[in-house]
């Protein structure tokens, strides 16, 4: 399990550490901290690694997430542009990002994996052994040997805006899923909050020789996964990526985003079962129904008020009896973050 | 003075109101961004519905560039203070307003300072403005040092059987109260409540007179 991360100059975060619980939750206003901290926790086992998504690769998957046009480079990740390092730490495991020398990226671990070797850098009186290089006309340069290194829990990242990059990975991926019950179960879990009935999932051609996903009705009908109301098409992409990927901790982005709160109490009943698992679950939302309903499902569940200004990253822990004696207050930590961290 | 909502539904009714007056209201009487710093004033509502807008209009006339936070906790009048223990340490000063229903004003003083008590906190009352209706304290919770202002709802000449914000609106309104200022109050139509509402934003000189326990008391925020 992951219990602590510590950012140095890493996105909007100068500098800022937060504990994290077996699942978390983080609550916070808009810029603060908390989409920066689940990205962090993305890249940290491996930002080389292969991740189920297309790019394949974690750090890449995060540049195609973050473009807006068409920029390359991976300063992106570095405190305004500008800082010349930047750290993910995990624990004790350090990943350091560094621009010196130019003009690309330069990624380091402190955590010495067993059978891995090369060279290792003296950096601020710290060994640092090194894992690859990100180029700044974005391309990816590292051993074949570092993308089974991990560094921390393996991690995955579920988020809307996700969706699109996982379609392609499934599609070449479907091989794999497709003599599994995994798309059946699904479709099975899924028809309990849609008034059709779900009998499993497929990936057929739709015009010419174009693939696509789809959930097949009971009665043989085909409809295309993206044709779906948009929490049950990203419900089902997510839950397709975990079983596949099977990580040790999964991160959802803005959890409340298109469901209903019935669909929402299924969800969280699915963190209560990772949970019991022994996986970490770790959480971003804007909404206190989904606060109140996860700290009633799990009981080691933990809110993080997070708050970023100047750069300075802070979270407070706040305990389920608190949130209750704020509401009587007419207290809403969303609103009256400034005043409670 | 601008207000801060600390909770959704408050932000949201003051919000919804203010923008019925006008457009721009909510703008200029509700602070969005603010930082610990810039505020060391609250503003506790005993009592709901009229008092989410009259309270931050007023405020708007008072006060200057300050903004005070504003909560309206879910047990009303006096029973709110027990809700205070949870957040006075981040304040200097506190304005506590609500209704004085049937209740003589020196007992509504007394139950106050027994409420304050009940949750450990030692006032002093320092001075009574307003013929009563408002009444300052210095209080101590702990080592935390803080001004705590009662602000009383009412008007003694409106013949209304309870005395509440309804008092002041039917007043502004010019309309006689049969028998409770709320019912009359509430018989009026939607556009003459806003228009009510509207006075109060434009004309500060009527609001001051008819609202004067609430200038007096607010004004004591920021001095």
């Amino acid at each position: 399990m992951i219990k602590r991360l510590r950012l140095e100059n890493f996105k909007g975060v100068v500098e800022g550490e937060v504990e994290l619980d077996k699942l978390t939750i983080l609550v916070g206003p808009n810029n603060s901290g908390k989409t920066t901290i689940l990205e962090a926790l993305f890249l940290a086992p491996n930002p080389f690694r292969q991740v189920p998504y297309v790019p394949e690769t974690a750090v890449h998957l995060l540049l195609e997430y973050h473009k807006t046009l068409f920029e390359k480079g991976y300063t992106f990740l570095l405190n305004k542009y500008i800082a010349k390092n930047m750290l993910i730490k995990v624990d004790e495991r350090e990943l350091l990002f560094t621009k010196d020398p130019g003009p690309g990226i330069a990624v380091y671990t402190s955590y010495f994996p067993v059978g891995y070797s090369s060279f290792i850098r003296r950096i601020k009186e710290k060994n640092y052994i090194y894992l690859g290089y990100l180029h700044p006309d974005s391309r990816i340069e590292c051993e074949p040997n570092v993308l089974n290194i991990l560094i921390a829990d393996n991690t995955l990242l579920l988020s809307t805006k996700l969706v699109k990059f996982a379609h392609e990975y499934l599609q070449r991926m479907w091989i794999e899923i497709l003599n599994t019950k995994v798309p059946a179960l699904i479709s099975k879990e899924v028809s309990r909050f849609v008034s059709e009935e779900y009998v499993n999932i497929t990936a057929e051609p739709f015009m010419a020789d174009s693939m696509t996903l789809y959930v097949m009705l009971d009665d043989g009908t085909r409809i295309r996964l993206s044709d779906l109301g948009a929490g049950v098409h990203l419900y089902i992409i997510n839950r397709l990526l975990y079983e596949h990927y099977r990580p040790d901790v999964v991160l959802w982005d803005d959890l409340e985003t298109h469901f209903n709160p019935r669909f929402l109490s299924h969800i969280v009943e699915w963190f209560a079962d990772l949970v019991e698992e022994g996986k970490q679950v770790i959480v971003s939302t804007h909404s206190l129904e989904v606060v109140e309903k996860i700290i009633s499902y799990v009981n080691d569940s933990t809110v993080l008020l997070t708050s970023l200004r100047d750069g300075k990253l802070r979270a407070r822990r706040v305990k389920p009896d608190e949130l209750e004696e704020w509401a009587k207050a007419g207290i809403d930590p969303r609103y009256a973050e400034v005043f409670l961290l | 003075m601008r207000v801060h909502p600390l909770d959704s539904k408050l932000y949201d009714n003051i919000r919804f109101k203010l923008r019925k007056i006008d457009k721009q209201l909510p703008q200029n009487v509700l602070a969005d961004k603010v930082t610990p710093s810039t505020i060391d004033s609250l503003i506790v509502l005993g009592d709901g519905r009229e008092d989410y807008v009259v309270v931050p209009l007023i405020c708007h006339h008072l006060n200057g560039n300050k903004t005070a936070a504003i909560v309206k906790p879910t047990f009303t009048r006096d029973g709110a203070i027990h809700t205070l223990k949870t957040i006075v340490k981040n304040y200097k000063t506190i304005a506590f307003i609500l209704d004085q229903e049937k209740d003589k004003l020196p007992e509504l003083s007394n139950k106050i300072t027994m409420k304050l008590n009940e949750i450990g906190v030692k006032c002093e009352e320092i001075e009574k403005l307003v013929e009563g209706r408002v009444i300052r304290y210095e209080c101590n919770l702990g080592d935390h040092r803080f001004r705590f202002v009662v602000v009383v709802n009412g008007i003694e000449d409106v013949g209304s059987h309870s005395h509440k914000i309804e008092d002041h609106l039917v007043m502004l309104a010019g309309v006689t109260v049969q028998n409770d200022s709320k019912d009359t109050w509430n018989e009026l139509s939607e556009e003459e409540r806003f228009g009510v509402f509207r006075r109060i934003h434009d004309d500060r000189g009527v609001a001051e007179e008819v609202f004067k326990q609430h200038f007096a008391g607010l004004r004591l925020l920021y001095c």
